[in-house]
């Protein structure tokens, strides 16, 4: 077949068929299909560069979203399975991190590096105190950077984790000591004040974080909110506001931006504001949320209906928000619905004692970090709401504390019977059978 | 474009449903209510441009008394971050108001507890008060005193008090002659349990004033644990959450001044952490209600069956906690119409980091925490309130609140021991702080515990006394000098208890109804004086003044002539409309 001149496959008749020229041309062929894979590779190797060195910063979210576009060859190299190990590990979730750190070791990864996430894993998990040993070991051997940073942060996320508040204070501050200008020892710093309740010292650790990286995204969110708790509402909206421009679809500032907005009596802007959190795909807890502040809203504007549909809607999204359980109880008792109106306080008042109580017990946990009954019943009062990892991560630590803890026990087997693991369920049904309940430490008052 | 389309389109579904909704049952929603028959006078206008015009008269008035609380003892003790009251009343019925005030007590190192004397000073013809305890015989140390209700108990027209605290409380009986005497025992009242706030109602609708008395915890020195203050090694006092409840109790009358402990026989609760009490009709439907505000555990509403049996309806009501579903550390109390719909509402002051709570009245036995709509969630979330009071300060027509504010623990974390008084006036939408003048009493933090109000010098404005821990007392004279039409009526039962306390007084006027009503205890540890108070801007002409009595006589008086101080006197004849004691005319 004639080729035309213009044809894209067009090759200029002197250097076709002849033997030596076809050999140059299937030299020319073979280099630039060898230089196709290779810039494969190249741009493969420049991608996991890109999320080690996200990484390094601290930067899980944007790692493991360089992961995630990665293409389907690339994600069966052990290198790719580390790296989203690491980043899964560090973004919190354990599972997916397992999964990835098993196929890397799997793919044929180094060995002691997989061994050492593997490690931090399970620190961070809560069972810091069988391992900070090891982990404190390995600092003191002298390890790189890198590493010696996420050992830290395994270990303070391992503490809090497992309420060792003092222990995380101090890897903190040996951390925050090391790396004066790393960000990280502040956000974490600034968690654990929150969780003891020290709002000062808290704002100041974010506004730490601030310092450091003016555009940190939770550190606003997180000052904002706190700002907003002690009705700075002016400061805290400018946060929020601050957080929004840096990303408009952010739902938990726009929350917070619309109560801001009604608490300073601006009511019609919080509500629109609301309205665009609506549009958002948001997780039930937040969509009922906004829809619990309309609700109330149309409550104190005397529009019984509307709060009561608003309301509805919202507690069934979450039914564990006491408050919108209270206000739907104003809103059905207001239109004579006394029955309902008895229902809803019932579960507001059921839901706020377990709070009460989980606040008290986790308070207590703090000065008494060694006491399993309390963490498993922190555990058992988050199960009860539903909240199934959260409890089971306090029933893990109340194991490791006393490994034949019944109640622990039960209660684990109650979890892995409802996340569909026969066998986990049977086994720790088994130790809980084969150790009878030793006396409560708790008073009797206590022991709800 | 098809997410957008998508987003879009859950929103409307979202907006048309709730408004196919609200426009359907519109008529089955409560009516809205007349909020505009007054016009709000908003905090810019000429009356309130002055802002927060009080000062701190007391040294030079001749009261110059501190309430003590023994913290140089060290103890650290929940005893010490109680505080005192004071009590606004016309002990010798010249026509002025005298004040009574708590003294506290005293702990010693080897944990002893002693009282300190209250004090009484006699109104000087609005020109001075002069201490007269040594002469009235009440100066007894006996009981390490917290608050003050004042009330006519043997209906011989000269008022009588009891003085709560940490054991047996006193009941001093006016002898008529300037002395006291106290007979709390003798009388029946006897009960070693810690008492806050107490008030004086007639409960049973038998015409005589009977006692609810408000108790707190089981702390003594024999259940007083260490409480780790901010830094380690540093005591600091216990929280209420350390201790169990104390069971409050209600005396009833026996018509010949002797009472009895009839706590079960109105079904009080076996629980609560009492601080402020107030006894007010609040369905209204003729008899006294009672309100207890409770520290960290739901406060009550016992609702009265009209024979002086109780029961307790907070939750189901919607006052028992705030809007967050939980209890809160609630200290002072007041009965409000802040929206002048003529519903009364619940006024609570509470503990840092909560709001203080603004329950409005729904109409249909339901109540409704509105303290974020009003602004108020905004503005207290950083004090500890105790005493306070919802009136028109300002003369402007409408009520505001004063709050006496200051922390109860040694080493506080969010706010300071010492903290700044608050006076909010309403604008008709919301409560806005009013600005203080620089070195002025609102403008200086200070501990603040106990606050009543009286317009002791009779000038037509409220005055207001308040009770520190450690710190001299507050005689804040009323400066805002606004020359509005202004209304006080003190009202005398006949059929009814002679406090006519539950009465409900309708002043209707050119611009709508305003509703006050005599109500036993409220505020802290405190009592304000009885006198009905109505400031009318210059453009609200009154037409009628109606007084529904608790006996069920409703008394219609002609209000278009009347102003300043007017006492009327309950017909003996039910509709009559006589009934003139006095008026002092501006």
């Amino acid at each position: 077949m004639a080729l035309d001149r213009r044809s894209w496959l067009w090759i200029p008749g002197r250097l076709w068929p002849s033997g030596r020229r076809a050999i140059l041309l299937a030299i020319l062929a073979g280099s630039l299909i060898l230089l196709a894979c290779l810039s494969g590779r190249m741009w493969h190797w420049y991608r996991l560069s890109a999320v080690d060195r996200a990484l390094r910063s601290g930067d899980w979210q944007s790692a493991i979203a360089m992961l995630e576009r990665t293409d389907q060859r690339g994600q069966n190299s052990a290198q790719w399975h580390y790296l989203a190990g690491r980043a899964y590990r560090r973004s919190g979730n354990a599972v997916l991190a397992e999964q990835h750190l098993a196929r890397a070791a799997e793919y044929g990864w180094n060995g002691e590096e997989v061994r050492l996430q593997q490690l931090l894993l399970q620190a961070q998990g809560g069972q810091i105190k069988s391992l900070e040993g090891q982990l404190a070991e390995r600092l003191q051997a002298g390890v790189d950077d890198t590493s010696a940073e996420e050992i830290y942060e395994s270990m303070a996320r391992g503490y809090l984790a497992s309420y060792h508040i003092a222990d995380a204070l101090k890897c903190l501050k040996f951390w925050g000591d090391w790396q004066p200008n790393n960000p990280l020892p502040h956000l974490w710093r600034a968690d654990l004040y929150q969780r003891i309740e020290k709002r000062e010292a808290a704002m100041e650790e974010y506004e730490q974080v601030l310092a450091l990286r003016p555009r940190h995204a939770e550190a606003s969110l997180k000052l904002a909110q706190l700002r907003l708790e002690l009705s700075d509402l002016t400061s805290a909206a400018g946060l929020f506001q601050a957080c929004l421009d840096q990303d408009s679809e952010n739902a938990e500032a726009l929350l917070g931006l619309a109560e801001c907005r009604a608490r300073q009596g601006l009511g019609d802007q919080s509500q629109a504001l609301l309205y665009d959190a609506l549009l958002l795909d948001l997780t039930p807890g937040k969509a009922a949320a906004a829809l619990a502040r309309l609700g109330q809203a149309a409550l104190e504007e005397r529009d019984d209906a509307r709060a009561i549909y608003f309301l509805e809607k919202s507690v069934a999204l979450d039914p564990r928000e006491a408050k919108s359980h209270l206000t739907l109880a104003s809103a059905l008792a207001t239109v004579g619905d006394d029955q309902e109106a008895q229902r809803h306080r019932n579960a507001a008042r059921e839901l706020t004692d377990q709070h009460t109580r989980l606040v008290s017990v986790t308070r207590r946990i703090a000065t008494e970090p060694n006491n399993a009954d309390l963490r498993c019943e922190a555990g058992l009062i988050l199960m009860k709401q539903g909240l199934l990892p959260a409890g089971a991560a306090w029933l893990k630590s109340a194991v490791q504390i006393d490994p034949n803890h019944q109640a622990a026990h039960r209660g684990l087997a109650e979890f892995y019977t409802r996340i569909g693991q026969p066998d986990q369920a049977r086994r720790h049904q088994q130790i809980a059978g084969q150790h009878p309940a030793p006396p409560s430490t708790l008073p009797v008052d206590e022991q709800g | 474009m098809i997410r957008l389309f998508f987003r879009v389109k859950k929103l409307a579904a979202w907006v048309v449903a709730a408004s196919m909704i609200a426009a359907g049952c519109r008529q089955q929603s409560s009516p809205i209510a007349p909020a505009a028959v007054v016009p709000h006078h908003s905090p810019d206008n000429a009356a309130t441009a002055n802002a927060c015009l009080f000062t701190d008269r007391a040294a030079s008035l001749g009261m110059e008394f501190t309430y003590v609380n023994g913290s140089e003892a060290n103890h650290c003790t929940i005893l010490e971050s109680m505080g005192g009251g004071v009590a606004w009343s016309d002990f010798d019925r010249d026509g002025w108001l005298d004040l009574i005030v708590t003294g506290g007590g005293k702990l010693t190192a080897d944990k002893s507890i002693s009282g300190c004397a209250s004090a009484l000073y006699r109104n000087l013809g609005g020109h001075g008060f002069s201490a007269v305890s040594r002469s009235a015989g009440i100066e007894s140390t006996a009981l390490y005193s917290h608050g003050v209700a004042i009330g006519d108990f043997d209906n011989d027209g000269f008022l009588d008090f009891l003085v709560t605290g940490y054991g047996q409380p006193q009941l001093w009986q006016n002898m008529g002659d300037g002395t006291f005497r106290e007979i709390a025992r003798s009388a029946g009242i006897a009960n070693s349990l810690w008492s806050t706030s107490a008030g004086w109602a007639d409960l049973n609708g038998d015409g005589n004033l009977d006692l609810y008395l408000a108790h707190y915890v089981n702390w003594s020195f024999q259940n007083h644990p260490f409480c780790q203050g901010t830094d380690a090694g540093d005591r600091d006092i216990c929280p209420p959450q350390t201790f169990e409840p104390l069971p409050h109790s209600v005396y009833y009358s026996q018509g010949d001044g002797a009472f009895r402990d009839s706590s079960s026989f109105a079904g009080l609760r076996a629980d609560g952490k009492g601080l402020g009490v107030l006894l007010c009709d609040i369905e209204p439907d003729g008899d006294v209600d009672i309100y207890v505000a409770n520290d960290t555990t739901e406060n009550f509403l016992y609702l009265n069956d009209g024979e002086g049996r109780f029961e307790e309806s907070g939750v189901s009501r919607g006052v028992a906690v705030d809007d967050n579903g939980l209890p809160n550390g609630s200290m002072g109390v007041d009965l409000c119409d802040f929206n002048r719909d003529g519903k009364p509402d619940i006024w609570v002051t509470n503990y840092e980091r909560e709001s203080f709570a603004m329950y409005r009245n729904e109409g249909n036995g339901q109540f409704l925490h509105v303290s974020q709509r009003l602004g108020i969630t905004n503005l207290a979330g950083l004090f500890v309130g105790f005493g306070t009071a919802c009136e028109d300060f300002d003369s402007d027509g409408d009520q505001d609140l004063m709050i006496a504010n200051g922390h109860v623990i040694k080493f506080p974390s969010i706010s300071p021991r010492r903290q700044l008084p608050l006076l909010l006036q309403y604008d008709g939408q919301r409560f806005e702080r009013a600005p203080s003048a620089s070195g002025s009493y609102f403008d200086e933090p200070h501990e603040g515990r106990g606050l009543a109000t009286a317009d002791y010098d009779s000038d037509g404005d409220l005055d207001v006394a308040i009770s520190h821990l450690n710190e001299p007392l507050a005689l804040l004279v009323n400066e805002f000098h606004v020359h509005n039409r202004w209304l006080s009526v003190v009202l005398i039962g006949t059929r009814s208890n002679r406090d006519a306390v539950g009465a409900r007084a309708e002043l209707k006027t050119s611009a709508g109804t305003l509703v006050r009503q005599v109500t036993g205890g409220g505020s802290y540890l405190s009592h304000s004086s009885r006198a009905l108070n109505f400031a009318l801007p210059d453009q609200v002409q009154p037409h009628s003044l109606v007084i529904h009595w608790p006996a069920g006589a409703v008394q219609k008086i002609d209000a278009s002539s009347l102003s300043g101080q007017v006492t009327l006197i309950e017909p003996v004849a039910t509709g009559s409309s006589s009934g003139f004691s006095r008026q002092v005319p501006r």
